[in-house]
């Protein structure tokens, strides 16, 4: 058929001004300022195009668009687009622009692309503008031819401008229909051989021409409905038409066949839907199921951790990672130049500490290992204990551990070489002359008498005691030492005293400076001295009395556990304490000096003296005085005159005595003594053992039964027995009424009564009973009510017997009863989330 | 073999000890979910006996005995300094004696981790002590009979039965209570994992007193007379009492009725012994027997004669039994399991007779209160060798006892769960339902359940305002002004409210019998 033809020709037509279009853009970029400026001349041309797309539309939408609504708005767009082009004549934009309309022109004639937006438009099916024109004209054409009675809007001058150059461009066309036809003919020749695209453009260009738009607005009378078939043309559709079709031998066109049946109707709406739920539902099956596997086996875990998949550990300045492998183009590169320059080798890198190492001994490397070691683990303790000392919160000792700095420092300082500080405090000092009461201040205080003033005394009396103190530090006494010898302290006083005398003697010509006065001081001096020396014999006397009996009783009753220790160790402290005590009561520094040398002496002498074997002390339980037990020594007098009975029984008592001691020395258990078999229940082996016990056996079973005669609480037991059997046992009770049923009083005649017996359950049946075969003892069958409600009355839901259930109850998860694994695993929470992380959603594996 | 995964399928030696209950395959079942469901869970059970069979490498420690080069040679007759000649100087150190002659006899009580002892002196003196450094944790003299010495939970409390009461000291020795309910006890005992310090005595009571919250459980009567012994069994908690007639009752604080009773002696019960597993009680009477009871069965398994009758019985973790008679201590070994002709130990404390003689937990150390005072004995072999830190450590800090302490009252067991079978906990028992709640005990339940301190309740004026006290203040006989008036406002308050109300019944008023003029002197 010639239409059919002509469509393909159109098609192929078109692909090739597709394709000079692209062809020529990727050309020269710079030709659109040329084509450009051909379209930028005719500007009403554009600007009329939306009233020709409008008109385009009302003709073509009852033809072609099913999607009115869709067109209108691609119309509207494409209307805004042209005010903006309107407005600014940018030339690029312009370009877009066109494209656009091409695509858009292309839409209202292609139905295969009815449904596709713009940014689906294909480029092979774009039309040229010219083109477009022509199938516009055509139609115009048959609608005019067609429709007399249509409206034309535009005005006289317009409407014989737009037939002459209707005219015109109808020839043009026809021109150009054959022009192209050339040309794809050409280009098939130039395909064959190598295409050259620069001249086919020039070609083209020269040819195509690119029409003016027409402005027409057409009304249509008639009314939009399905059933107005589009009789353009005014030819109406015959019979005759269509079978001609049939008979002209076209292959296409086949006359149904008489045979075939009619179409069924179709299936109910309801049906219908409900066949496309099911094949919907078979399709989501289909894609639900890929997952089944995934949550499968996430059910079936017995622990989730989240998140499922690691994020990646993104390496970053600080991680350390020995497997490194270069991922990215720049860290492999790096990765060649270190290689290349030998930089980057493990051996080499070993080789040097193995050189250093080498060189040394092993005994050396032993010595500098064990150095290392050393300051290592100092430098540690250093930094615990540091730590430690920090975290104390306690101001308290903070003052004393600041008092103690200080004194350390002030020690250094006094043997370090630091002599500018140290001459700087000296001179300090001396200036003062804080220390002396020999100080011009002090002189004149005490001239002038103004010891008296209570400022002035005070800060006197400070001057002493820094004295005091100075003095001490000069025998090397530690601060404070001496201030729990109180004895020792009032001595002081009066050494001092005699130092200071003269001073005191001026210190004021008052109360205390009149003779008797002084001489009450001196006597009460006097007493006190010989009061001192009193209690100094003492001290020492105490100490030589100690005779080490060391567990004073205090208190009655109340034991001193006090571990008892040897006389000489007793001694030997004593010693050591009166050394001490002439230590102290040494005044002078050689004196105090000497005492040390000679007790050094003398120690290493004890030390000498004292090698004997001492005893372990180590466990005070372990006294070591055994205190014998007294033995009863019953003291029989035989004299020559007692009779043989007496002598006898005298002999015996002696030889039983003689037993009895041997025994008690030994500490021996003689086995038959100890152990008496019993040959009722068992039958030991040893025979020779069972002889021997056989005779004192009767006799302990007969003198039990005599002992236990009295109380038989062995028939006791079982009378009880027996009555708790009863008691628990199952039981009849008889429910019949007496006299019920004799209503005439008691008669002769025996009446058959029926017995109402009522049977009711006892605790347990006497055969069914626990105890039934045992022998003393009974089983409380009782239920314990209390101990019920940690039972459960049923199988719990998922298990099916009892056995299942209490096989699951076997193992206990508590970490006392099983392994510390086992415990961990038990008690593992189902879900574990890693906090501070986020979860993303599964993902699909089988993607 | 086949090794799958990390916890394979292979098999280890040793893993039957630790089994527990049936150990058969369970049934097929239909249930998909539930098969799999148990597969799971016996594949983690013999997970579980693997990873414990494991554990055994921990176990160091082997518990040795002594034993004799020949036939000739019998261990019974080796002398403690013997022993303590042969041993290492630390256990050596550990043999020693008090002497204490004046308060005897002495009754005695080691901690449960082994660490302190506690003496008791029947006259008032009490002691404790930690034995091993010698250091004293308190001494009282309480100038009272003491029949009973007891450490709780840890060595921080010690309960002691004196003449009347029992109390409970600390360990500065400072009296913390007196447990009133407590008369005449003269035997203690204490179930660790329930917190219930179990007392009998004269009177023939046995009490349960929980220590954790001060309440007394129970109170039980034997109506068997004065109970002569008293043990727990450390397995099922169950207390066990000897009687004057010979028997042993076994006791649960939530029942009313002896749970077994056994006929064991045919005189009066001297002591008893449970050993660690509840599986064999020793029982000595007055009638000179000794006597070996397997509880399970509840049959007896032995029986021998003592020449004295046996004062006191104990079995060690071991299975050793000490028996006191006299003055001399025996030791038995492997007593329980077959009939033996020769102790495995003597000990003779001369001129004075044993009171109490205890095992020292994880030590091989038998300590012996007698009338002297008390000694401890070298009895190699007798101590558990493994001990378990998370249970009881012997050589636990004060950091330790604490948080144990605090764990073992987070797991304390309540009361009711005590019974002669303890693995009936969550087991089926069909009667559970039917006998556990009644119909009317479901409407008890919730009676009580409207009842609760919880409700709220409207909030109602409180009767006593200042107004009523003054009115019932007691010197009713002293009228004031403010009285009266407050009377006459009351009665007049009162007739309004009547008034009111009939009012609003519509009852009719009474007619004003006075007439209107002599109303208002009403």
């Amino acid at each position: 058929m010639p239409p059919k033809k002509k469509s393909s020709k159109k098609r192929s037509n078109r692909k090739i001004l597709d394709a000079f279009q692209i062809a020529e853009r990727a050309q020269n970029p710079d030709a659109n300022s040329e084509d450009g400026s051909d379209y930028g001349s005719d500007d009403d041309l554009q600007v009329h195009d939306g009233i020709l797309d409008a008109r385009r539309f009302v003709k073509d939408a009852p033809e072609d668009f099913e999607d009115e609504e869709l067109d209108s708005d691609e119309a509207l767009g494409s209307d805004d687009d042209y005010d903006v082009l309107n407005s600014k004549f940018s030339q690029s934009i312009r370009d877009k622009a066109k494209k656009k309309k091409l695509g858009k022109l292309d839409l209202s004639e292609n139905e295969e692309s009815e449904d596709e937006g713009y940014a689906s438009i294909d480029e092979s099916k774009l039309v040229t503008l010219s083109e477009a024109w022509d199938m516009d004209d055509r139609d115009l054409q048959k609608t005019q031819a067609s429709k007399p009675n249509e409206v034309v809007l535009d005005d006289d001058a317009w409407e014989s401008e737009s037939e002459e150059e209707s005219s015109s461009e109808e020839s043009e066309s026809e021109e150009e229909e054959s022009d192209e036809e050339d040309i794809f003919a050409n280009d098939e020749e130039e395909e064959e051989d190598d295409v050259n695209l620069t001249s086919t453009v020039s070609r083209l260009k020269s040819t195509i021409k690119i029409p003016k738009e027409k402005r027409r607005l057409i009304v249509e009378s008639r009314e939009e409905n399905e059933y107005n078939l589009p009789t353009a043309g005014g030819a109406t559709l015959s019979l005759a038409d269509m079978i001609s079709a049939v008979d002209g031998g076209d292959q296409d066109a086949i006359l149904i066949d008489s045979e075939s049946k009619s179409l069924e109707t179709p299936l109910p709406k309801r049906i219908q839907v409900r066949h496309d739920r099911a094949a919907a539902y078979e399709l989501a099956k289909d894609e639900v199921d890929k997952w089944k596997d995934t949550v499968q086996s996430n059910r079936q875990a017995e622990v989730l951790k989240f998140p499922m998949n690691k994020p990646e550990i993104h390496d970053t300045a600080t991680t350390f990672r020995s497997d490194v492998v270069p991922t990215t183009d720049l860290e492999v590169k790096v990765q060649e130049v270190l290689k290349q320059s030998a930089l980057i080798d493990d051996s080499k890198e070993a080789t040097f500490e193995e050189i250093a190492v080498a060189k040394l001994s092993p005994e050396e490397m032993k010595k500098r290992t064990a150095e290392l070691r050393l300051m290592r683990e100092l430098m540690f303790r250093d930094e615990k204990r540091a730590k430690r000392i920090k975290k104390i919160k306690s101001k308290q000792y903070h003052k004393i551990k600041k008092k103690e700095r200080l004194r350390n420092q002030e020690l250094v300082e006094s043997d370090d070489e630091d002599t500018e500080d140290h001459d700087l405090n000296r001179a300090r000092e001396r200036m003062t002359l804080k220390h002396k009461t020999q100080s011009s201040w002090a002189k004149s205080m005490i001239k002038s008498g103004l010891t008296k003033d209570a400022n002035n005394r005070a800060e006197l009396e400070e001057m002493l005691r820094q004295g005091e103190k100075l003095r001490a530090k000069q025998m090397g006494f530690e601060d404070g030492e001496q201030s729990n010898d109180e004895v020792s302290d009032i001595e002081r006083e009066y050494d001092q005293d005699d130092e200071d005398d003269s001073v005191r003697s001026k210190l004021g010509k008052g109360v205390m400076g009149m003779d008797f006065m002084k001489k009450a001081e001196e006597r009460a001096k006097q007493e006190n001295l010989q009061q001192l020396a009193m209690l100094k014999k003492d001290d020492l006397e105490l100490f030589d009395e100690d005779d080490g009996s060391v567990n004073v009783t205090k208190n009655q009753g109340r034991r001193v556990y006090v571990p008892t220790t040897n006389q000489e160790e007793i001694l030997e402290i004593n010693r050591t304490v009166h050394e001490q005590v002439e230590q102290d009561q040494a005044k002078s520094l050689t004196n105090k000096l000497s005492s040390k040398f000679t007790k050094k002496i003398a120690s290493n002498e004890a030390v000498a003296s004292t090698d004997e074997p001492e005893e372990d002390s180590s466990n005070p339980w372990l006294s070591t005085t055994t205190t014998q037990t007294e033995k009863s020594t019953k003291v029989t007098t035989i004299e020559k005159e007692s009779s043989k009975l007496a002598k006898a029984a005298a002999k015996l008592a002696k030889q039983k005595q003689k037993k009895h001691n041997n025994r008690t020395q030994e500490a021996l258990i003689d086995m038959n003594d100890t152990l008496a078999v019993s040959s009722g229940i068992h039958d030991s082996g040893d025979e020779e053992e069972q002889d021997e016990d056989v005779p004192k056996m009767f006799t302990q079973k007969d003198l039990i039964k005599q002992a236990f005669a009295g109380d038989d609480v062995v028939s006791e037991f079982e009378a009880e027995k027996k009555r708790v059997i009863e008691d628990e046992d199952d039981y009849e009770e008889d429910l019949s009424m007496p006299g019920w049923g004799d209503w005439a009083g008691g008669s002769n005649k025996k009446s058959k009564k029926r017995k109402i017996v009522r049977k009711v359950d006892g605790v347990v049946q006497k055969d069914k009973r626990k105890d039934k075969n045992l022998k003393n003892v009974i089983i409380n069958e009782r239920v314990n009510k209390k101990n019920l409600k940690y039972q459960s009355s049923e199988v719990p839901y998922p298990f099916e017997s009892r056995e299942q259930y209490e096989r699951s109850l076997r193992m206990p998860v508590g970490q006392q009863w099983t392994s510390r694994e086992t415990h961990q695993k038990l008690t593992m929470p189902r879900v574990i989330v890693k906090q501070g992380t986020v979860i993303d959603p599964l993902k699909a594996p089988f993607k | 073999m086949a090794l799958t995964g990390k916890m394979g399928s292979y098999d280890r030696d040793g893993t039957s000890k630790y089994e527990r209950g049936d150990s058969r395959k369970a049934k097929f079942t239909k249930d998909k979910k539930l098969r799999s469901n148990l597969k799971k869970m016996d594949n983690q059970y013999k997970e579980a006996l693997r990873s414990a069979a494991g554990t055994d490498l921990l176990l160091q420690e082997e518990a040795g005995f002594l034993e004799a080069e020949d036939e000739m040679e019998k261990t019974f007759k080796f002398k403690q300094d013997e022993i303590a000649e042969a041993v290492d100087s630390s256990t050596a150190n550990k043999k020693f004696d008090l002497k204490l002659p004046e308060f005897g006899p002495y009754t005695i009580d080691y901690s449960r981790n082994g660490r302190q002892l506690l003496i008791g002196g029947r006259k008032g003196h009490v002691a404790s002590i930690d034995w091993r450094t010698g250091a004293l944790d308190c001494e009282l003299h309480l100038n009272e009979t003491v029949n009973a010495v007891k450490y709780l939970h840890n060595d921080q409390y010690f309960a002691v039965a004196q003449k009347k009461y029992t109390f409970i000291y600390d360990k500065q020795g400072i009296e913390l209570h007196r447990l009133n309910q407590h008369i005449e006890s003269t035997l203690l005992e204490f179930l660790p994992y329930h917190f219930l310090l179990a007392t009998a005595g004269n009177t023939g009571f046995l009490k349960y007193h929980d220590v954790s919250t001060g309440v007394l459980v129970s109170e039980i009567k034997t109506k068997l007379g004065p109970t002569q012994a008293m043990k727990q069994n450390p397995w099922n908690a169950v207390i066990h009492l000897g009687h004057g007639n010979g028997t042993v009752s076994l006791w649960a604080p939530n029942m009313p009725d002896p749970l077994v009773k056994i006929q064991s002696c045919r005189g009066p019960i001297r002591d008893l012994a449970i050993d660690r597993e509840g599986k064999y009680m020793a029982v000595s009477g007055t009638d000179k027997t000794l006597k070996i009871w397997d509880l399970r069965k509840l049959k007896e398994v032995d029986h021998y004669y003592t020449q004295t009758p046996a004062n006191s019985l104990d079995i060690s973790d071991t299975g050793l039994l000490s028996v006191g008679w006299g003055p001399h201590v025996t030791i038995w070994k492997d007593v329980l399991k077959q009939r033996q002709s020769n102790p495995y130990m003597n000990h003779l404390i001369a001129g004075s007779k044993i009171e109490k003689s205890k095992f020292v937990p994880f030590e091989d150390i038998l300590g012996v209160g007698h009338q002297q005072g008390f000694s401890s004995i070298i009895v190699p072999g007798s101590g558990e060798a493994n001990y378990d830190a998370l249970e009881l450590n012997p050589y636990e800090t004060a950091k330790q006892r604490q948080q144990q302490e605090v764990r073992s009252l987070i797991n304390k067991l309540s009361p009711d769960t005590i019974s002669l079978d303890p693995n009936v906990i969550g087991t089926v028992d069909k009667r559970a339902t039917s006998i556990r709640l009644k119909p009317n005990q479901i409407n008890e339940l919730s009676t009580e359940e409207g009842s609760s301190k919880m409700d709220i309740r409207p909030e109602v004026k409180g009767k006593n305002s200042a107004l009523r006290s003054h009115l019932r203040k007691k010197r009713q006989n002293v009228i004031d002004q403010r009285k009266v008036r407050i009377e006459k406002n009351l009665k007049m308050e009162k007739e309004a409210r009547q008034r009111k109300y009939r009012q609003d019944k519509g009852i009719p008023e009474e007619k004003d019998l006075l007439g209107p003029a002599l109303a208002r002197f009403k």
